[in-house]
This record gives C-alpha cells, sequence and structure tokens, in this order.
C-alpha cells in the first residue's frame, strides 16, 4: 500500500464489504479438514466478529461515521491482529477489496489522530528514532554478530550484493549464527558482497505494521536514498520483515535502484546456479512455516494511479484496470526447491501453507503488547506442524523463530525442533553436523 | 375406553360412521363434532386395519370413512407426480400410473385395500429406497381439515393460488415444503389423524421402466447382505432393494401354507430383492453397467445374483411387487394372521436386533424360525425400517410376546418412530419434552381434542 | 431497556471473555448485508444490545432461560451472513455460536454427519470427502454453516441434483426451544442416533423451519445432522493454479459442461431429460451475466467481454458436471448426455474435456447467432468478442473456463465473486421450489419485473436475466431466483431494490408462482398468507406455542407485536401495492 493513504481513501472499500466471513478462513478450496480451517489468528482466539478482518473494517467504518469512540476497545481489536494478511488472501481470492490495507490505513489514523499506537508499542518506536533498531541497543552493537568475518564494508567500499542482517538477526544473540552463516555461505558461492555493519539502519518494518506511517515514510525514504547513493544493486535480507516491507512498502515510497531479495530466494538461485552445492545428506524429515513477511506480504507493491467508475449501473470498474496483491507472489517455491534439493531431506507439508499459512502471531506488534495472544498462534501453529511427523520446523524469519521457539520450549511439539532455513543449507554444504 | 395398546384391533363395522364425499361436507362435519365434542377418526384404507392406528378408542367416536373420496385427480408425467384424494387404493392408482408411463412409489405389497394417501402418512416405507430423498417422500402436498374444522393446504400445494391457477403456471403440487417458515405437512405425517383430516395429497411418483432386470442375492448371513446394501446404495445402484429373510419370503413369494413352508426351508436363510431398470435413454445399457458394478461389489464379498430362488422367478417377484398384495394378505398367509413389530434403525444394526427379537421369542416358545423379517433400507441406505413379522394362527394370542419383544427392542435401541398402540408410551416416556412439545401442536390445530383421541399417545376426550 | 442484572447473569454464564456490550462489537454485528435496503446506510435497524459467545448446549440454554428470565429477546446465529441474521428489535441479545464449531460425528456406512452450528459447509465437506462423502452445499456458499442451512434459511445449491436441498436433508437436530426447554427430534431423542429427525408420530421438522426457515425466530438449533452424499472424487483433491484461480485437480469420472439451449422451451425439455436420466452431479444454471463474472478475474476483464454482446445472445445455459462411480458408469453417463444434448439441439459451450466432435456445437452456436443478428450483426458482435476472450484463454489455457465452473460447483467456494464483486451487494427472489416448467416461468416473469429496475438505473443492467438456479433429486425439483446486483453505497439504489424485491412477492403471487422465497416477516406474510391457505394463523400459534414470552426475535419470522420489529424483508414496511 501507500502510506500516504488516509483511512478515509479505503471508505469505499469499507462499505462493499460483504461481511461474508471468508476472511476467517484460509481460501475455501484449500480447506482440507476441519483442524485447520482458520487462517486469522486473532478471531480464532478472541471470537467476536470484530476480530476478524471484515469486523476491523467495520470498525473503521463506524469510527469515520462517528458511529463509535476511538477508544481502549478500539485499541484492543485493532492491535490484538498480527497483521498477518491470512484475511487479505482469503477475501481477495473472490473480491477486489483491501482489508488489510485499511486496517493499516485504521492504525495508521489512530496514531495520527494521537490515540494509537499502544503504549507497549512506545518503546519500539521509540528506539527506532533513537537507535536505528527496534531492540533498544546501542548502534555500534548491531555489526557483532559479524566480528571476525572478512567482508566488505559497503560504505567504504563497493559490492555487487549488500546482505543485510536485521536488527533481529544482528542483535538477539539465539539468531545471530543466521546472519553470520548465511554470509559464510555467499561468500563461500563467490558473491562479491558487502555488509553495513553498525550503520546498517532499521528497515522501520514495526514502524509500518504499529501504524507510525509518518515514520515509516521518513525511514524508508532515508534508506532508499542511501542504497541508491551507494550504488547498490541489491539487497539482500535473511529477515522475512525486511524483505516483506523492502519488497511490498518501499516502492510506494521513493523510487528504488535497487533489487530486493530474501537469502531463501537467492540461494536458491546459486543452487541452481551450482554456485551452491548441497551435497552432504540430511536424513530428516522436516515442515517449512511461510512467514507472512516472506510470502504473501512480500509480494510486489504494485503502483496504480487512475479512478473508479461505475458502468452497466452498478458495476464498478477501475480506469486503468486496478492489478491486486493477492498474496500469491510472494516467495514460497524458493525455499521448498532448496529444501527438495537436500539430499535425504524429506518435505512435509502442512495444512496450511504458502499464501493461506497460519501465522505464527508474532507480527503486527502483537508479540510486544499481546504476549499470551501471540504465543496461542505459536501453539496452534507448532501443532499442525507436529501432525506432519516432522522432525524438525524450518523457517525463514527471526519473529517467527523467536514465537515458534516458545511454543516449541513449552513441549507443544514433542521432540519437534526448530530450525532456520540457513541450518540446513549449512549442514548440506557440509558447514555443520546438524546437532 | 378400548384400549388397543396391547391388542390387535379386531375389525368390526363401527356404528357411528360418515362418508364425506367431498371437502365441503366434511368440513361442516368437522365443525359440527367440535360443537359436539364429537371425537372423529378419519380411516381411508379398506380392511383389514393391522396397525390399530385408525381404529376409534372411545365407543362413541364417529369414524370418518374416506373410501368414497376415491378419485385419481390428476397425474402429471412430465413432473412425476399424483395428486389423489384420501381414499384411493394402491391397485387403481398403479394402472392410472401405468398409463401415464410412471409407477408408484409402493410400500412392499401393501393390501389392496390399503390407501395411497395413508400409507404416505403413515409413513410407510417405500422399496425404492434411491427415490426417498426425505423420510417425507413420496408425500408431497396435501389438503387437510383440521379439528378446528378449518380447510388448509400444504407444501407447495398451499399456494399462491388455487390448483388450477398452480396448475396453470407449470406447478404439480411437488414440494412438501411451507408455505412460508414451517411444513405443515410434516406435522400432518405420521400424526395418525389426530390434528385433523386429510382430503387429498399429491404424491412422488417415478417414471415407468422401459426395461427391467431384477435380481436375488442369497447369503446365510445378514451382515453381508447388509455390507453389500451399503455399497449399493454409495453407489447408488438399484432400484427396488430390500432384505428379507427366509420365512418373510416365504410369506411373500407363496400362498399356500405347505408351500410357505417348504420354500422357507430351501431358501437362503436371508434374501436381497434388487431391481434394475433403464429408461428412455440407452435402457439395456444403463441395466448392463449396473449389474456389472453391481455384479463386482457382489464378488467382492463373495455373493452372487440369482435370476430364480427355488422356483421363484425374478419376472414373478418383479410382478408382485408392482402391485398390491392379493388375498391373503401375504404377511397373514403362513399362519392366517400376524402381528408386526417395525421400527427404524440404521442398517449396521439390524442383526443385533434380529438377535434380540429371536431371544424374546425363546423366552415365549414362540418358535424362532417362524419368524419374518423384513429389512428395508431407506433414504437411500441413511436408515432402515426393521420388521418382525409374528405369524399366528388367528384363535392364539400372541399379545405378550408382542409387548416383550416390542420393549426389549426398544431397550435395545429400536425407534419407535411411529409409535402406534403400545409403543406410545414407550417412546413417550424417554422423552416428555417431545412428548409436551407434540401436545402443544396438537393443541393448536385440534384445540378441542377431537381428532382421534388416545392416538400418538395424544389427548383423550 | 434491559437490565444490569440480566446482563450479569448472562455473564455468569459464559464468563466475561465471552459476553459483551462494547458499541464496537455491537457495531460489527449491525453491519450486514442487505442492511443498506433497510436503513440506506451499511447498518442494520438495530444495534444488539450485546453479544453472546455460548459454548455448549447447555451454555445456550441457560442463556435462553436467562432471556425469559428477564424479558430479552434474543438472536442466534451460525456464521451469521446477511440482515436476518442480525436482530431486528431493540435490546436484542446477538448469540454468535462460533464457540461450537465441531464435527461431532461422521457415520459413513450411513452417510451422515451430526455438527454444531459453527461448522461451514467447506469444513463438513473436507472432512467428508476424506472418507468418500460429499455435503450439499447451498448457495450461500461453503463459507456458510451447514446446520444454518439445513435448520434455520432456505438452502438451494448447485449440486442440488444430486445433493437435494437443506430442508430436506436435515436428520435429528437438538433445539433449544424458545422456552427453554432442549428437545432432540427424531432418533436422537430416543436413542442418541441421529439418522431420521423424523417422530416419534408427527415431526417436529414441520415446526421449526419450513421453507423459507424461521430465520432465528424459534429459538436455537444446537446440533443437527445432514445427510452425506457419496463422492467419488479423491478423498483430498490438490488445489491448482493461483488465486484467484484456484482450480481443483483434472478429476478422475468427472467432466464438466456449459451447455446451451436454444430457447426457453428446449431448456425446460433438457432439464427434464436431464433430470430423468440420473447422470448429473450437478445441473445449474448460471445466468450470463454470472457466468462470464465467475470465469474471469476482474471487472474490468467482465465488462470487456460483456460489451462484446455474445453472452447475452446465449443465455439458456446450464452447467452440468457428470459423475461416476466406475468407468462403466462414466462411459454410459456420457454417452447419455450427448444424446441428450444431441437431442434437445443443444451446444457444448465448453467443457472439462474437449473433443474434436464438439466442432458440430460450435457450427451450430454460429447459426443460432447468425439466425438471431444477421450475419453481420453476428460477424461484429464475435470480432469485439474473441480477442479478449482468446487473451483470457491465452494466458490461463483452453480448460480455463470449465475448470473454474466445476470447481465452483463442487466447492462453492467463489459465491462472493461471481455476484458481489460487480457493485457491492445483491437482492434476489421468486425461487419457488417447484417444477423445472414453474421455475422457468418464475425466471420469465423476473426478467419482466427487474427492467424498469435497470432503467432506473437502481439494479446492474444485466439484460434483466440473472436466473440462478438448479436442478433438485434428479429433476423432481427445480428452483430459479431472480439476482439483482447493485451498489449499497448508492443509498438510492439500495431503496430501488428493495422496492423491486416488493414487486417481485406481489408478482409471484398474482401470477401463482410459487411461494416466493422473500416472503418472509410480516411484510411477506401480509402480501402473501391470504392466497396461500390463509397460513399465517397457524403459523402465529406455532410462535406462539413455542415462544410464549416472544423473546426469540421474530421480526424475520413472525411477529406478534410485543415488541416493535425491523421493516422487512428488506425495509419493505412502507411497500405498498401498486
Amino acid at each position: 500500500m501507500d502510506p500516504r493513504h488516509t483511512l478515509e481513501d479505503y471508505t469505499k472499500d469499507l462499505k462493499r464489504c460483504c461481511h461474508c466471513s471468508m476472511c476467517k478462513f484460509i481460501p475455501l478450496i484449500q480447506i482440507k479438514n476441519s483442524r485447520h480451517s482458520q487462517v486469522c489468528p486473532a478471531i480464532s482466539q478472541k471470537h467476536f466478529h470484530a476480530f476478524c478482518a471484515g469486523g476491523k473494517m467495520h470498525a473503521a467504518l463506524a469510527l469515520l461515521e462517528g458511529r463509535i469512540e476511538a477508544d481502549q476497545d478500539l485499541l484492543d481489536v485493532v492491535y490484538q491482529c498480527s497483521t498477518c494478511g491470512g484475511c487479505d488472501v482469503s477475501c481477495k481470492h473472490n473480491r477486489d477489496l483491501e482489508p488489510l490495507e485499511a486496517l493499516f490505513a485504521l492504525r495508521a489514523h489512530l496514531v495520527r489522530e494521537g490515540i494509537g499506537p499502544l503504549p507497549e508499542h512506545e518503546p519500539i518506536l521509540k528506539s527506532m528514532r533513537n537507535y536505528d533498531n527496534v531492540w533498544q541497543q546501542p548502534r555500534q552493537m548491531k555489526d557483532r554478530w559479524a566480528k571476525g568475518l572478512t567482508v566488505k564494508n559497503l560504505k567504504k567500499e563497493s559490492a555487487e550484493v549488500l546482505y543485510f542482517a536485521g536488527c533481529t538477526f544482528s542483535l538477539a544473540p539465539d539468531l545471530m549464527r543466521v546472519p553470520l552463516d548465511t554470509l559464510g555461505i555467499l561468500l563461500e558461492a563467490g558473491v562479491d558482497v558487502g555488509i553495513l555493519g553498525s550503520e546498517e539502519p532499521c528497515c522501520a518494518s514495526p514502524a509500518f505494521t504499529i501504524g507510525d506511517h509518518d515514520f515509516f515514510m521518513e525511514k524508508a525514504a532515508a534508506n532508499i536514498r542511501m542504497f541508491n547513493e551507494l550504488g547498490i544493486k541489491k539487497v539482500v535480507t535473511s529477515c522475512a520483515g525486511c524483505f516483506g516491507i523492502m519488497s511490498g512498502k518501499y516502492p510506494a515510497v521513493e523510487k528504488m535502484e535497487f533489487e530486493v531479495m530474501h537469502a531463501v530466494s537467492y540461494i536458491e538461485e546459486l543452487v541452481r546456479e551450482g554456485r551452491i552445492k548441497l551435497t552432504e545428506p540430511v536424513r530428516m524429515k522436516v515442515t517449512y512455516h511461510d512467514p507472512c513477511h516472506l510470502g504473501r506480504q512480500s509480494e510486489p507493491y504494485i503502483p496504480w494511479d487512475g479512478k473508479e467508475e461505475k458502468v452497466l449501473n452498478s458495476v464498478v470498474i477501475h480506469d486503468p484496470p486496478k492489478k491486486y496483491r493477492r498474496g500469491t507472489l510472494g516467495v514460497y517455491e524458493a525455499p521448498r526447491a532448496v529444501l527438495r534439493a537436500i539430499p535425504g531431506l524429506e518435505l512435509a507439508e502442512m495444512d496450511r501453507i504458502r499464501e493461506y499459512a497460519f501465522c505464527c502471531g508474532s507480527g503486527g506488534g502483537v508479540k510486544t503488547a499481546f504476549p499470551q495472544f501471540a504465543l496461542n498462534a505459536a501453539r496452534e501453529r507448532v501443532s499442525e506442524a507436529r501432525e506432519t511427523g516432522a522432525e524438525a520446523l524450518v523457517t525463514a524469519c527471526p519473529w517467527c523463530e523467536a514465537n515458534l521457539g516458545e511454543a516449541l520450549a513449552e513441549g507443544n511439539g514433542g521432540r519437534m525442533r526448530l530450525l532456520d532455513f540457513i541450518d540446513l543449507v549449512k549442514i548440506a554444504t557440509g558447514g555443520g553436523s546438524g546437532e | 375406553m378400548t384400549d388397543h395398546s396391547t391388542t390387535q384391533p379386531q375389525e368390526e363395522r363401527w356404528p357411528n360412521t360418515f362418508k364425506p364425499r367431498d371437502a365441503g361436507q366434511l368440513e361442516e362435519v368437522i365443525r359440527e363434532a367440535g360443537k359436539t365434542r364429537t371425537p372423529l377418526v378419519p380411516r381411508s384404507s379398506g380392511p383389514r386395519h393391522r396397525s390399530g392406528g385408525s381404529h376409534p378408542s372411545v365407543s362413541e367416536a364417529c369414524l370418518v370413512d374416506m373410501s368414497e373420496m376415491s378419485g385419481i385427480v390428476r397425474v402429471d408425467r412430465r413432473n412425476r407426480a399424483a395428486l389423489v384424494e384420501a381414499g384411493v387404493t394402491f391397485g387403481p392408482l398403479v394402472d392410472e400410473l401405468s398409463k401415464a408411463g410412471l409407477r408408484a412409489n409402493m410400500p412392499l405389497c401393501p393390501r389392496a385395500s390399503k390407501s395411497a394417501v395413508a400409507s404416505a402418512l403413515e409413513r410407510e416405507p417405500i422399496i425404492m429406497p434411491r427415490y426417498q430423498w426425505d423420510l417425507v417422500d413420496p408425500l408431497m402436498s396435501l389438503e387437510i381439515i383440521f379439528g378446528t374444522g378449518d380447510l388448509f393446504r400444504a407444501g407447495s400445494g398451499a399456494g399462491p393460488g388455487t390448483l388450477e391457477e398452480q396448475w396453470a403456471s407449470g406447478q404439480a403440487q411437488k414440494s412438501p415444503m411451507g408455505p412460508s417458515q414451517f411444513d405443515p405437512v410434516r406435522l400432518v405425517q405420521g400424526a395418525q389423524g389426530t390434528l385433523g383430516v386429510v382430503t387429498w395429497a399429491s404424491l412422488r411418483v417415478e417414471q415407468k421402466p422401459s426395461e427391467e432386470r431384477l435380481v436375488f442375492v442369497g447369503s446365510q448371513n445378514l451382515a453381508d447382505l447388509v455390507r453389500l446394501v451399503y455399497r449399493l446404495m454409495h453407489r447408488r445402484l438399484g432400484e427396488e432393494c430390500f432384505i428379507l429373510n427366509a420365512s418373510a419370503l416365504a410369506s411373500l413369494s407363496k400362498t399356500e401354507p405347505g408351500d410357505i413352508d417348504s420354500f422357507s426351508r430351501s431358501s437362503p436363510a436371508w434374501v436381497l430383492v434388487l431391481g434394475f431398470a433403464g429408461f428412455e435413454l440407452r435402457p439395456g445399457e444403463r441395466i448392463d453397467y449396473q449389474l456389472s458394478d453391481a455384479g463386482e461389489l457382489m464378488t467382492a464379498l463373495g455373493l452372487e445374483p440369482r435370476g430364480s430362488l427355488d422356483g421363484l422367478t425374478s419376472y414373478a417377484m418383479r410382478s408382485m411387487i408392482r402391485r398390491p398384495s392379493t388375498e391373503p394378505y401375504w404377511k397373514d398367509r403362513r399362519l392366517g394372521a400376524s402381528r408386526e413389530i417395525f421400527f427404524l434403525t440404521t442398517m449396521d444394526r439390524a442383526e443385533g436386533c434380529v438377535k434380540v427379537m429371536r431371544d424374546a421369542a425363546r423366552k415365549y416358545g414362540y418358535p424362532e424360525d417362524q419368524i419374518g423379517v423384513y429389512l428395508q433400507p431407506l433414504l437411500g441406505g441413511r436408515t432402515a425400517h426393521l420388521e418382525f413379522l409374528l405369524p399366528h394362527s388367528p384363535d392364539e394370542e400372541i399379545d405378550a410376546l408382542f409387548v416383550d419383544a416390542s420393549r426389549v427392542l426398544f431397550e435395545a435401541g429400536a425407534y419407535f418412530s411411529r409409535p402406534y398402540g403400545a409403543w406410545a408410551d414407550l417412546v413417550w416416556r424417554k422423552d416428555p419434552a417431545m412428548h409436551r412439545a407434540v401436545g402443544r401442536i396438537k393443541a393448536i390445530f385440534d384445540p378441542l381434542g377431537i381428532m382421534n383421541p388416545g392416538h400418538v399417545g395424544l389427548g383423550v376426550v | 431497556m434491559n437490565s444490569e442484572e440480566a446482563y450479569r447473569a448472562l455473564e455468569e454464564i459464559v464468563g466475561p471473555d465471552h459476553i459483551s456490550r462494547s458499541p464496537l462489537v455491537m457495531d460489527s454485528y449491525t453491519f450486514q448485508f442487505n442492511a443498506d435496503n433497510m436503513t440506506g446506510t451499511n447498518w442494520g435497524p438495530f444495534r444488539p444490545w450485546a453479544v453472546i459467545l455460548p459454548a455448549s448446549t447447555e451454555e445456550v440454554q441457560a442463556i435462553v432461560k436467562a432471556c425469559n428470565e428477564y424479558d430479552v429477546p434474543f438472536k442466534a446465529f451460525s456464521t451469521g451472513w446477511a440482515i436476518m441474521a442480525a436482530p431486528s428489535c431493540e435490546g436484542c441479545l446477538q448469540i454468535d455460536l462460533r464457540r461450537m464449531n465441531n464435527v461431532i460425528e461422521i457415520n459413513e456406512d450411513n452417510m451422515y454427519a451430526v455438527v454444531e452450528p459453527y461448522v461451514a459447509c467447506a469444513v463438513l465437506q473436507a472432512e467428508a470427502m476424506r472418507r468418500g462423502l460429499n455435503c450439499h452445499i447451498h448457495g450461500a456458499g461453503s463459507n456458510a454453516s451447514i446446520l444454518a442451512s439445513a435448520t434455520s434459511v432456505c438452502g438451494q445449491g448447485a449440486t442440488g441434483v444430486s445433493t437435494s436441498h437443506s430442508n430436506r436433508n436435515l436428520l435429528g437436530v437438538e433445539w433449544v426451544t424458545p422456552a427453554g426447554e432442549v428437545l432432540q427430534l427424531g432418533s436422537a431423542g430416543q436413542n442418541g442416533e441421529w439418522f431420521t429427525g423424523d417422530g416419534p408420530g408427527p415431526s417436529l421438522r414441520g415446526a421449526m423451519r419450513g421453507f423459507l426457515g424461521a430465520l432465528g425466530g424459534i429459538g436455537v438449533f444446537t446440533r443437527c445432522a445432514v445427510k452425506l452424499y457419496p463422492w467419488y472424487g479423491p478423498v483430498e483433491p490438490e488445489v491448482e493454479g493461483i488465486s484467484p484461480d484456484y482450480y481443483l485437480e483434472e478429476l478422475d469420472r468427472f467432466a464438466g459442461f456449459q451447455v446451451a439451449l436454444k430457447d426457453w422451451e428446449s431448456f425446460a425439455d433438457f432439464c427434464y431429460k436431464l433430470g430423468e436420466a440420473e447422470i448429473a452431479f450437478t445441473a445449474c444454471r448460471n445466468a450470463p451475466v454470472v457466468t462470464l463474472a465467475a470465469m474471469v478475474d476482474s471487472n474490468e476483464a467482465f465488462y470487456e467481454l460483456w460489451q462484446a454482446g455474445v453472452m447475452q445472445e446465449i443465455p439458456y445455459s446450464m452447467t452440468v458436471i457428470i459423475d461416476a462411480g466406475s468407468d462403466r458408469e462414466f462411459e454410459y453417463r456420457l454417452r447419455v448426455f450427448h444424446d441428450l444434448v444431441d437431442s434437445c439441439k443443444g451446444v457444448i459451450l465448453f467443457a472439462s474435456r474437449i473433443k474434436p466432435s464438439y466442432l458440430k456445437y460450435h457450427l451450430r452456436l454460429l447459426n443460432w447467432l447468425r439466425q438471431r443478428l444477421g450475419a453481420v450483426g453476428a460477424a461484429r458482435k464475435l470480432a469485439r468478442f474473441i480477442p479478449p476472450f482468446s487473451r483470457i484463454i491465452r494466458e490461463k489455457g483452453m480448460d480455463h473456463f470449465a475448470r473454474t465452473l466445476t470447481s465452483a460447483m463442487i466447492k462453492g467456494h467463489m459465491q462472493s465473486r461471481a455476484i458481489f464483486r460487480f457493485g457491492g451487494s445483491f437482492i434476489t427472489s421468486f425461487g419457488a421450489l417447484e417444477t423445472i416448467d414453474n421455475a422457468i416461468a418464475g425466471a420469465k416473469a423476473g426478467i419482466e419485473v427487474k427492467l424498469p429496475y435497470i432503467e432506473k438505473g437502481y439494479l446492474m443492467e444485466d439484460t434483466g436475466d440473472n436466473a440462478w438456479g438448479t436442478l433438485y433429486e434428479q429433476g423432481a425439483l427445480m428452483h430459479l431466483e431472480e439476482v439483482a446486483a447493485y451498489d449499497p453505497s448508492d443509498p438510492v439504489a439500495a431503496k430501488g431494490a428493495a422496492e423491486f424485491m416488493g414487486d417481485t412477492i406481489i408478482a409471484s403471487r398474482d401470477r401463482h408462482l410459487g411461494f416466493c422465497f422473500c416472503g418472509f416477516s410480516e411484510v411477506g406474510h401480509g402480501l402473501l398468507s391470504e392466497d396461500t391457505s390463509n397460513y399465517r394463523r397457524w403459523l402465529a400459534e406455532i410462535k406462539r406455542a413455542f415462544d410464549p414470552q416472544d423473546v426469540s426475535d421474530g421480526g424475520y419470522y413472525i411477529s406478534e407485536g410485543k415488541r416493535e420489529v425491523a421493516a422487512g424483508p428488506f425495509g419493505l414496511t412502507e411497500y405498498e401495492e401498486k
């Protein structure tokens, strides 16, 4: 979406919702059983209609029309949502509406009106402003993960590829192995790659999802300008959040002279080209969790600047025709292709995958403000993963890993363990034992 | 008051009988009866009445004999529908339908005097389960004069408009639903005349085959046949489909007691009667593929189809089940009389019920091999009518067995959906809330309680 | 106004997390499609007083008893779609049955399922297919509750030719009556098995729903059994394609066809013969406007093709899916199907398995167009139609149209596309469930009644013909309803749509076209009862007998005047017969 859009810009979408409740389910044709038919972590837990996408659209309309106050009840509904976009995929299977954009616009509206976000979100926003990361860590801590690694710093020298580690992978001690191993594999493959070290900026994705669109615009514009000025042609990141925002939202902010790829896609490309060789067997049955920001939310931004008109008395058409992001053009096949290429590895799919994957529950500021809500969603996902009989749950997003890891730590997954995509690639390239 | 809850009603000429010739007369009589609080007992079929649903339970009752309202009002080939008055029996109906290229959804060889409308109103089982989409079938619309004296049409025949106006717009009173937000057809069906008197009903009928085949599948084991029927139903194969044990099949197919005995000894213990039909387009091919597919299902279970059974040809069986029973009525042939215990269950429970029945018979010294068993899949195989025929000589009393067996079967899960006589007590004791609810319905349509009091466990004057 | 005490009593039953009276939460239940016909806005006329989320029959019963005690009207819903699910009176407790979402039993041999209210058709279907079974999916789509369809609303669905109708698929029922009594109709009340809902004695199914359903006016249905039907496809059909073009994999022994007939008369003959042949899994009529909308991925693409004017010339068409349980059966059915098309001089417009011999149909189609439009007229329209049509085929494949329609018919997953995408809403009427001839008479009348409303600009310009419907039970019954799309954000159009609805009720009555399926509530009864055996009196007595305190919100059912209820259906209190 274009972060400049206001809630009022979505009024017609709000009014044309038909209350069909499809936003609660995965696309109906994809339902495989009664256990895994729901797509929305919010309505699945809270049950009142207000918590589904349709309900939040009704709330937005009620707010615009002065039927309700912007009060704590509204904040509870609006922010107990991981903004995963599952609803958006299900709605857009049939309708040309923008439920997820409307929800982001509602959050932005609340923030601009000084009502949102929640107090729990304030430290994140402050941290982004003050420390250029979401973890309230000094800027110089951001290159700690790469200590000892010989790699170009793109502030000083140039390279074909910028490896963008992202705040969470850079700063969370448990997860630092991911950027380290990824970069190691890229270097091993002979990629001309560099990093920004302690000067790597925050992508500002949390600012967007929480609703501080003014700060997001400012920050995204600065990042784009920086990358453009540095002459970077390709940004590769292991963080789904960073990837999703750069792919799906940045293009609306300013012209980008660089391409953005998630590491899974880049590695898949290198595997195809034979530059990365997956030779070591990994005898393991795994299942793959599609992170929302790597999947449906990463679908490239499609600009549209036209007008709506009505023909045949009541048929709404757009001039020029408007293309909708239906969530299906996210990154789904690349991680699977790599996993399938690992000798000995068996990929067992969950019931809800790809564009209709069930969210881990961590996004949209939920983990910060409603940790129990986030954990409940993760439990649901872990239980679904466990049903596949997989020994490992694999994903490619630091937020998913943290949240799913918490659910797994409770024992919900039995002996199933959590792996990052890169962990398996590392073993398969002879870089680790898998223990 | 005569209590018919345990004894089979005796045929007798009821002193106080009224035979309406049209709905107007009937309305008048019902209104009058309301004023004088005279109980009215509707009866559409001729003797011999078996279940007692239309037998007056109070001596001052007036019998409303519908036999003179016996017009076949309309047969509609295109829409496969017939609208008939209450007194129309199966024989004339079958003939009339046949002329139009149609056939009735028949019970298994009903009495010749049985009213087709009464049969449908009583939810008698029909022998072609594939054509029964709802237990209400083949009943569609009807006209009734309630106990209040008000004439009412139910189902799509309710309107808007008269029957003639509906016909003009292409309708055929083909739906039992409505009008509007209730389904009075369903309330009237199964009420045993306790809500009012039905004057006509429209019945769902089927196209007449242009080619037919019928096979017998014998087995010593009921469970095998049940498995086969489930598979046939899942494949929607066949037309007529029912299972009889040797005793019941003998009674149905033979008329002389001696023949019945010998046939029941020579026949397989259980026999599935399975019809196939072809219609306008490629009839032979239809029968061929269905027989082949059904044959494979049979082979998989170690069963095989047979064209005849100890002299009983499939042609004879086909002819027999397309018409009412010849006299004597088939259930009475073996010993001159019979009591029937019937209920709904599912086919997978039938074998258990048979065991319960046999145990009960043993307890009373009733010969087990004399018990006739008729298992009729209904509703495309989702439900089944299970009937035990207890032949006895007319001077023999088997009431105690009847009552006790009914009780133990009920306790074993038999669902007496048509609670005649003593069965009403069983079902209402089990579910008093439903009894109260049914009572509320009765109070609406027959607030004075004049309609067939004492039946279905509902109100005695 | 309801008391604080009442709220506390209800809260006691479900706990504080499962009851709310926040205006925001209430408004999410006030917003409903077709509310605009009543209020000119997206909001229904009454915001609920509170919303409650019970998790069991016991909780529902306790809630209903509390409503009787505190004189609180209540309205329950399952998946809750359309204004009839919302309260029609002030101070109403909305009972949202979402937490009761279990498939309790699937009885494979006896082909039925026992479900709770929030089991969507798509969910039951997925579970049923795993066991070689399928369920009837009503026209609302597989997102909607199967229990609601079976117990409380009308229940027509695209596969009715082989899967009957929701009313008739109902077996056992658990019913919390408005007085708070729990009834289990049929076998369930006697032996705990759900294989039939009729009896003992009279069937109380007759008191609880009717043709139209009581729309929440007669208590709460907490559990029911529905018939299942054989499914000869795979246990978990693969889904191919990407949104919005999801398709089922090509299914063995399934074949989908779009068949066109020359006129209504031959269409009727085809329907009768198809029914009697007993070969169809689906026999569903979509008007050209909806057929086209379902097959393209945007309104723009629809408009481009529609403007070519070709689809409008082939309106008498039907989607037919043939299924079979064996190769022999499949071959037989296909042969019969082709015999039928040929004997009715029909045209196979497209098919999931295209054969070279189908060229003859396209030649016949060209001949029709030439006869209707003249050679030049036909050529002109085809010249506009073929380029965008070819583009779609190039992009999506030759089988796109057949696969889309076949998948939609089987899975019921696209209902909100074909009609809501146009302008945002629709309204529908006629729809009596009777014979094929009568359904077609209704469709013809529908066009006549609709055209003036199109001319006024209220309803979508769809040639007047948007009759959707299907055969049931191998042609024993048929319904065709006249659908009209409009823009709900335009209050004038919304009001016009409501007036159209009123006219359709009158037309179906005066032309004796069967019971119009929007003829519910007091307005419907007022217009129809007198010509329909004066049924209102009996319906009112049933309501009184089961709801002595009039607590089950009857605005869309029957109202006894105790409470002021919404204008209905569709805001028609002000409707006056012209």
